[in-house]
């Protein structure tokens, strides 16, 4: 096609802008200007692909730029298909559209199904050396930030010591070692660190008889035998590393983008908490005791906060203790009550 | 002769380019991500205009692929390690640390490789030495943290813990004005336009000067931004009975203030490296209002966190627009007698991922 349009020339060999005039004629093109007349074959010329309202910029065999708006060029210079691909799909909003959609269900997938997925292959391969080695300095973290030595009698301790051992005898596992400790402002508490250590404050034993005990044991073991806590901190590793990928080109887009992940974290959390409840339920019946074992110990714990929760600061209990750290009382009192019923 | 930077991106426009390509990203399980950012920098430096003519990025997607694989494994290396033993984690830093400042060096030089105006591309050449010299401080704190003995195990919140404690955040800190003044020497001063080399005069203790002034608005802002929220915080929690609210409240406090750190620093060094900055017979003005900046960092992460994420390309498109706004070129000298070097070098893209990897921000 035959046609005239103006255009910026730059000779790639100083940064001089030289307007000049761009002659269509059959497959030959040619460029007049002051003190310059070029002349090429059509199918020589290498367009870059075209972004956004940027004016398009055509490669020339001799080394120089020829620049010019798109709208100018498309009629007279034939862009090849595969250059400009990335730009149709951008130009079209169907694809914008279903980029979007298709976008909020990854995400949904990655965040709820892949990466609990990929920590758990990962946690399953990791050397139990490496366990023992974050149990170790969890502990002496915690020792030195919140717990102090419990007070808890020896009698007491070593019956606690030979419930978890009946259960993890049934279940086939290596009994976990159990450490007392009296626990500060975390109040009421359990924790199963990875690596098979297995840590109760002096604070919930009090609460909960021998019974009540041995269901929050069996929670606990539940934790342990599916390598959550190792779970969670992959996770974390993962759910940062999918984030970064994303939100990496903008200054301050990754720590913004750490609000969603705070709300990730807890729903992981919850998640694992469900199977350690559903590990217990099971673990409870196979040793001859009622799932609701763990109901009733979390109605004692719910009654106790509730008492304290009238004398002190309503948030303060609210936010710390066995309850916090393992949300959702209510729910998992009912599923306790649908494993009984089966 | 004055001449004005300008950015004529459109968020519209730019959301488009970012959404679809961050959909293939996904869909390709990020072998795509080379081609993305490669689309995404064309766009930004394609609307991007001096004296008439824009800016354009030519970096190789098949480079960066390669490069950001070799960022990844160690990436992973390192997270691995670190989050199971901090001390390990420390190790394996130390014994990185030899080659961070050629991976300084060649980020700075892929990135000025690849960039171009009126056809004539950008370059850079540093020495070793001197990126060593910036970051030297920084060796310091793994230093500090293999070699100060742990807090002690029944540790109350005695003096010696809390110095032990803190000293490897303190040398950081102490450390950092340096290093980016450091940096910013480097990274103008052994940029080449052409054959022309770009020659900047800042002091290292105009840095100190800074920095010193946004510790301060920083701590001043971050006690009110803190309180306020969580009081906010404790009110929603209490109301929702969502103790998370809380948590969250306090992170958005959190990600506020760094947002006005943010933006009162780079205002700050960036209008002190740019007025200090020649080309040829051209000197360089940058006129950024700290206010202002800091006032747009805050609209865009409250922004990313409310739209989850959706608000990144709107808030990088406002960001550039003021940036370029305040930014010109002035002299006697004439922005079209730039020659070409001869010979020019490809560059490859491994130091600039592994840079973006580890969060080098080296940008000005």
């Amino acid at each position: 096609m035959n046609g005239l349009f103006a255009a910026d020339y730059f000779d790639g060999l100083t940064s001089r802008r030289r307007a000049v005039e761009v002659v269509v004629v059959g497959d030959r093109i040619g460029l007049r200007g002051s003190e310059l007349t070029l002349d090429f074959r059509q199918r020589d010329l290498r367009p870059r692909p075209r972004v956004g309202s940027a004016p398009l910029d055509i490669e020339l065999p001799n080394g120089g730029l020829l620049v010019a708006p798109y709208e100018d060029v498309a009629g007279f210079i034939p862009i090849p298909p595969l250059a400009s691909l990335a730009d149709r799909l951008e130009r079209r909003l169907a694809v914008v559209v279903a980029a979007l959609a298709g976008l909020a269900v990854a995400a949904f997938l990655v965040y709820s199904e892949g990466i609990p997925w990929l920590a758990a292959v990962a946690a399953d391969r990791l050397p139990a050396e490496v366990e023992a080695d974050i149990a170790r300095q969890g502990l002496a973290f915690l020792d030195a930030n919140i717990f102090r030595p419990s007070h808890l009698p020896p009698g007491r301790r070593a019956g606690l010591e030979e419930r978890l051992g009946q259960l993890a005898t049934a279940e086939g596992m290596p009994v976990p070692r159990m450490e007392f400790r009296f626990g500060g402002f975390i109040g009421p508490n359990a924790l199963a660190l990875p690596g098979g250590v297995i840590v109760v404050t002096d604070q919930l034993a009090e609460i909960l008889d021998d019974e009540g005990m041995t269901a929050v044991l069996a929670h606990e073991l539940g934790h342990l035998r599916h390598r959550h806590g190792t779970r969670r901190i992959l996770q974390a590793s993962f759910v940062g590393l999918f984030t970064a990928a994303i939100f990496g080109d903008v200054s301050g887009g990754t720590l913004a983008a750490t609000v969603p992940a705070a709300f990730l974290y807890s729903g992981y959390a919850r998640d694992l908490e469900r199977d350690a409840d559903a590990f217990a339920f099971d673990l409870l019946r196979r040793t001859g005791r009622s799932p609701l074992l763990l109901a009733s110990a979390l109605q004692r714990l719910q009654d106790d906060a509730d008492r304290r929760r009238s004398r002190r600061d309503a948030l303060q209990r609210s936010r710390t203790g066995y309850l916090a750290s393992h949300p959702l009382t209510e729910e998992r009192m009912e599923a306790a009550e649908r494993a009984a019923a089966r | 002769m004055t001449e004005n930077f300008a950015f004529t991106g459109k968020a519209r426009e730019y959301f488009r380019v970012w959404i679809v390509n961050l959909f293939l990203t996904v869909v390709t399980l990020g072998l795509y991500s080379p081609w993305a950012k490669v689309r995404r920098k064309r766009y930004l430096h394609g609307h991007t205009w001096l004296a008439g003519s824009n800016f354009d990025y030519h970096g190789d997607p098949w480079a960066i692929l390669r490069g950001r694989l070799v960022a990844v494994a160690a990436f992973l290396l390192y997270t691995t390690t670190a989050h199971f033993s901090p001390r390990a984690g420390a190790a394996v830093l130390l014994v990185l640390m030899p080659a961070v400042p050629w991976l300084i060096l060649r980020s700075f030089a892929f990135n000025a490789a690849n960039t171009s105006w009126r056809h004539l591309r950008f370059a850079f050449e540093g020495r070793y030495f001197d990126a060593l010299r910036a970051i030297a401080p920084f060796a310091l704190v793994p230093v500090a943290t293999l070699l100060l003995p742990l807090p002690d195990q029944a540790g109350r919140p005695t003096a010696r813990n809390a110095a032990l404690l803190t000293a490897p955040g303190l040398i950081f800190g102490l450390a950092y004005p340096y290093a980016r003044a450091r940096l910013a020497m480097l990274h103008v001063g052994g940029s080449r336009y052409g054959s022309e080399a770009f020659h900047c005069a800042v002091t290292v203790r105009s840095f100190y000067g800074i920095y010193v002034k946004a510790f301060f608005v920083t701590f001043g802002s971050g006690i009110v931004i803190g309180v306020a929220m969580a009081l906010l915080g404790m009110l929603a929690a209490r109301r929702a009975q969502e103790p998370e609210l809380f948590s969250v409240a306090i992170i958005v406090a959190y990600i506020v203030m760094l947002a006005t750190a943010m933006g009162y620093t780079q205002a700050r060094t960036g209008n002190l490296v740019m007025n200090a900055t020649r080309l040829g017979g051209l000197a360089v003005r940058s006129r950024l209002s700290a206010k202002r900046l800091m006032r747009l960092y805050v609209g865009n992460v409250l922004a990313i966190v409310a739209t989850l994420g959706l608000a990144v390309p709107w808030a990088v498109v406002r960001t550039l627009r003021y940036r370029a706004a305040c930014l010109c070129m002035e002299g006697e000298g004439s922005l079209d007698a730039f020659a070409a070097p001869r010979g020019a070098q490809a560059v490859s893209a491994t130091g600039e991922e592994l840079g973006e990897m580890f969060a080098l921000d080296l940008s000005l």
